[in-house]
């Protein structure tokens, strides 16, 4: 554990900001909020690939689409089979 | 549900992306703070929602990921507008409409009066205009209560009035007084006045409420004779008259009177009846002017009936368009006479009508000796009729002197 993390730790501070980690919500099977990434390396419809602060997060599913995509959140719709961090 | 209601009406539009690499372009797109919504993939092509504005500033990402956009689809309110731009006269029939109505409905036009029985809804309207309360007046100009105290003033037998708006109708409710309303005593003015005979006739009864009688039953009066004096005079110890006081006379005093009845018409008479041929015509009537529809019927003696239906708007609010019909019938003039029985029957009526008028005078008809007699060309009824009736009618009294008296009492 780095320095930062024992920091961060330590203080309470939240992660995201602080570390950059991404925060992912997945609802079920069908439905995954992704905050705090930088940008999308890969779309198709098994595959999202997104790159994040810290590391590289793949999503494999079927029909996956994405609902909206702005500069803080993106959804993803479809069925989800796997989440990867590389 | 509010986003899209936003996303509506600002427009947007789905576009196809199609090239070498779509995520540079989406990335491209975040970075800048483009939103993109319903983001699909066919095969190659990428679908997606961007709005009107932000698809305005997508050019210079599609240059440097060497995307191609075609647009797919078009939402919202300014493509709606657009597509219906040379219809402008549709929203604003909508809106003229819409003014129209609001319009209308700041006028009164409709009067409705209701629970009166004995004053009729004509009446109360007529003087409703008289108070320049009419149809078609702004409803802001309507005073509730002062309407409510107007028509009481104006109609004492009203004793309850509720004037209200209710949409763009008025309405008033009434009450009317139902009891007998007690009639003003006739003659009932200050001062004194006396009572003369107003026919002639042999007095019956004599019932004195005040002043002197000056007759008594059994007697016989002319027209004019008095018979009860509204000044009692005062005596003092020796019968002397020293002083008048001053009444108004009252009584009922009752006298056998006779009424002589002549009546005589002749038998033979002219009738004008219909032959049965008619013609219609038909007019309308605009304020003073008539356009007529019809010809002159080649009638040589004719009648006219016309028949009129104003055109209302409401149940009492009446323009000034009238339409009428007219009908001509024919008519033919023949001479006839009555026979005996008709004669003796047309007679009997007239006598009728005379004794009923009598009748409700308050006579009370205690003998009628009248004859029909029917000639050969007149019909005759003569005779005469007795009654029992109230002669009184009222005179103002003839104010005296106070006569003067010797000194030596008055001290």
């Amino acid at each position: 554990m780095s320095w930062k993390e024992q920091m961060t730790d330590a203080l309470n501070l939240p992660k995201d900001l602080m570390l950059g980690a991404v925060i992912m919500t997945i609802t079920g099977k069908h439905e995954a909020y992704v905050e705090n990434y930088m940008s999308l390396i890969e779309y198709t419809e098994e595959l999202i690939r997104i790159q994040t602060k810290t590391c590289k997060l793949e999503i494999r599913g079927t029909h996956l689409y994405i609902d909206y995509y702005t500069n803080d959140e993106m959804k993803i719709t479809g069925e989800i089979q796997e989440v990867k961090y590389c | 549900m509010l986003i899209s209601f936003f996303r509506y009406l600002q427009g947007y539009v789905r576009v196809r992306l199609t090239g070498y690499s779509p995520e540079r372009f989406l990335n491209l797109c975040k970075a800048h703070g483009i939103e993109i919504w319903d983001l699909q993939i066919h095969g190659l092509n990428y679908d997606m929602n961007v709005s009107i504005r932000d698809f305005r500033r997508l050019k210079p990402f599609r240059k440097k990921s060497r995307a191609r956009l075609h647009i797919l689809e078009r939402h919202g309110l300014p493509f709606f507008l657009h597509r219906y731009r040379n219809r402008k006269m549709f929203p604003v029939g909508i809106l003229l409409c819409i003014a129209f109505l609001y319009i209308m409905s700041l006028y009164i036009w409709n009067i409705h009066i209701e629970g009166n029985y004995s004053r009729t809804t004509d009446v109360i309207l007529d003087y409703l205009e008289s108070e320049h309360i009419v149809h078609g007046m702004r409803k802001s100009q309507v005073d509730c209560k002062q309407i409510q105290s107007m028509i009481r003033i104006e109609f004492p037998d009203i004793i309850w009035v509720s004037a209200e708006i209710r949409g763009t109708r008025l309405l008033i409710h009434v009450r009317e007084n139902t009891d007998d309303i007690p009639q003003e005593p006739q003659g009932d003015e200050e001062g004194p006045r006396d009572i003369i005979a107003g026919r002639e006739g042999l007095i019956t009864s004599v019932l004195v409420r005040s002043g002197v009688a000056q007759v008594q039953a059994g007697d016989e009066v002319e027209r004019g004779t008095p018979l009860v004096s509204g000044r009692i005079e005062i005596q003092n110890d020796a019968g002397e008259v020293t002083g008048y006081q001053y009444t108004a006379a009252d009584a009922d005093i009752y006298a056998r009177t006779s009424y002589i009845y002549y009546d005589e018409f002749v038998l033979s008479h002219e009738t004008r009846e219909p032959t049965g041929k008619k013609r219609f015509g038909v007019y309308a009537k605009l304020g003073n002017k008539t356009l007529s529809l019809d010809l002159k019927p080649g009638y040589e003696d004719f009648r006219v009936l016309h028949t009129e239906y104003p055109v209302k708007i409401t149940e009492n609010f009446y323009l000034p368009l009238v339409f009428g019909l007219r009908r001509y019938e024919e008519c033919e003039t023949y001479t006839e006479s009555y026979s005996k029985e008709e004669a003796r029957a047309i007679a009997e009526a007239n006598l009728n009508e005379f004794l009923e008028n009598l009748i409700q005078k308050g006579v009370q008809i205690t003998e009628n000796n009248v004859k029909i007699e029917v000639g050969r060309n007149t019909c005759t009824a003569y005779g005469t009729i007795t009654a029992v009736e109230e002669i009184g009618s009222f005179a103002p009294t003839e104010v005296f002197e106070e006569p003067a008296l010797p000194e030596e009492e008055a001290e």
